[in-house]
């Protein structure tokens, strides 16, 4: 069962006030940074509140509140928190049961996956932003970036390791782009086998499948890097 | 006695000590400072091969692919990224009760917040000074201005005491002096950012991990002339 997404506030609309102790989230649709802190909360089963932001034209207090360069944006009461990785690692920590961290808890490999998404998926994003813009040389850097993590699933099925987890949440948001607008013929020069593989388990986590967006609503959002027009409420 | 120079793609590989853990280094770069900065303060037992950034041996390369300094390495154990070595030496080398990555979950995210989200940004205007780009003034004024304010509020960025945001956002503020950047902190502005300068300049583990200010100077000349030389001592 998929998230439900209320409209896009805008210039011009009201500040939608705060319930006292209602955990809220500033969020946009089809945000793959936002995508990653809703499947920690979904995982978590957190009780919250989506307030969606048209990102090409905030409200004045949006802008005021929260003069944040990262989103989304928590907020909670006195606590406020922006950046995915940021909020992640927090829900993850208040909210889990006993014994049941979705982050690795081993030091070392908490380090070795946190290295991962700094180095390799930040990377990799990049790379396929640059193919959504249709970016000079973006299929080489997709090659080289997406490839590292072709690389990565020939030694282990998922990025997490033998089981999908935290690194795999992190990255799917840009990974399920592939296959749409323009980077598709990433996947079918059927170099990326693994990472098909991957797509396609990942796409059927119970996390991922409450988060996920359909493809067909997808594509014709993404559509926007192409036209320069973005509509965050179509699909409402 | 000289620091060891930096190797280069004619150095074989130093053998490694069994059990020891080995900081891959470069003696100028800001942000390998902060896990020599983690690694002084932990007192850990450790040995540096400093590397040459623009002539990397291959056997680094084959070790860490992204070929970026620091990087730290006990035996099968392999770590880069500045920020997961700093939090990873505090997680597994303080003594009890002495970590200094704040352990209440709000606490180090909002000390995340700072040092992942505005620190970067601190950290460009920075580079943009040292590389002399003709409009710095508008970012550095921007970002600066923000965290005087920050340390108009409280005595450190971490807080009342010294902690972890400071140390890793100190290896670009060293720049500031006459040694070095002297046009920027000007007419008064930053009182609160030069109080803490002089604060952290006297910390014992800056001390123990500083640069001679005349060789900060003349390895900084490389942003601009982007001739990098690494054997300046």
């Amino acid at each position: 069962m998929a998230l439900a997404h209320p409209p896009h506030l805008k210039r011009g609309d009201p500040f939608p006030e705060k319930i006292a102790g209602k955990l809220r989230l500033y969020s946009m649709q089809y945000c793959p940074y936002s995508m990653r802190v809703q499947m920690i909360l979904a995982k978590k089963n957190v009780d919250y509140e989506i307030i969606n932001i048209d990102l090409l034209n905030k409200p004045t207090w949006f802008m005021e509140k929260y003069p944040f360069d990262s989103f989304p944006v928590l907020e909670q009461d006195d606590i406020l928190l922006a950046g995915s990785l940021v909020i992640a690692e927090y829900i993850d920590e208040n909210y889990s049961k006993p014994g049941e961290r979705t982050i690795p808890q081993d030091s070392y490999e908490k380090g070795r996956i946190n290295m991962m998404i700094e180095d390799k998926f930040t990377k990799a994003i990049s790379a396929i932003y640059q193919g959504l813009r249709k970016k000079e040389n973006w299929k080489e850097n997709s090659n080289i970036h997406v490839g590292e993590l072709e690389n990565i699933l020939e030694t282990n099925k998922f990025f997490n390791g033998e089981e999908l987890g935290y690194a795999d949440y992190m990255i799917y948001p840009w990974l399920s782009y592939i296959g749409h607008q323009g980077i598709d013929d990433v996947m079918s020069t059927g170099k990326f086998t693994k990472l098909e593989q991957w797509l396609k388990t990942a796409a059927q986590e119970e996390t991922i499948r409450k988060c996920d967006t359909k493809p067909e609503i997808l594509g014709k959002f993404l559509t926007g890097y192409t036209t320069g027009t973005f509509d965050f409420d179509f699909n409402i | 006695m000289s620091p060891p120079r930096h190797m280069t793609n004619e150095d074989p590989f130093p053998e490694k000590t069994k059990g020891k853990l080995r900081f891959y280094n470069m003696r100028y770069c800001p942000y390998a400072l902060r896990a020599r900065l983690m690694l002084t303060l932990k007192e850990v037992n450790f040995e540096t091969i400093n590397i040459h950034l623009r002539k990397k041996p291959e056997w680094f390369l084959e070790k860490f692919s992204a070929g970026t300094v620091p990087v730290i390495e006990i035996d099968e154990k392999i770590l880069g990224e500045s920020l997961v070595i700093a939090e990873y030496i505090d997680e597994v080398y303080s003594k009890p009760g002495e970590q200094i990555v704040p352990k209440d979950p709000y606490e180090r995210a909002r000390a995340r917040m700072l040092i992942s989200n505005l620190f970067p940004k601190v950290i460009s205007a920075v580079y943009q000074r040292l590389k002399k780009e003709e409009n710095w003034k508008v970012d550095f004024y921007k970002y600066f201005d923000k965290i005087e304010k920050i340390l108009a509020e409280k005595n450190f960025f971490a807080g009342d005491v010294l902690g972890y945001a400071d140390y890793m956002i100190w290896p670009w503020m060293r720049y500031f002096g006459p040694h070095c950047v002297d046009d920027a902190l000007t007419e008064g502005r930053f009182p609160n950012l030069e109080r803490w300068l002089t604060t952290m300049k006297k910390d014992p583990v800056v001390v123990k991990c500083a640069i001679p200010p005349n060789i900060l100077a003349k390895f900084a000349e490389a942003y601009v002339t982007r001739e990098f030389v690494y054997d300046l001592e």
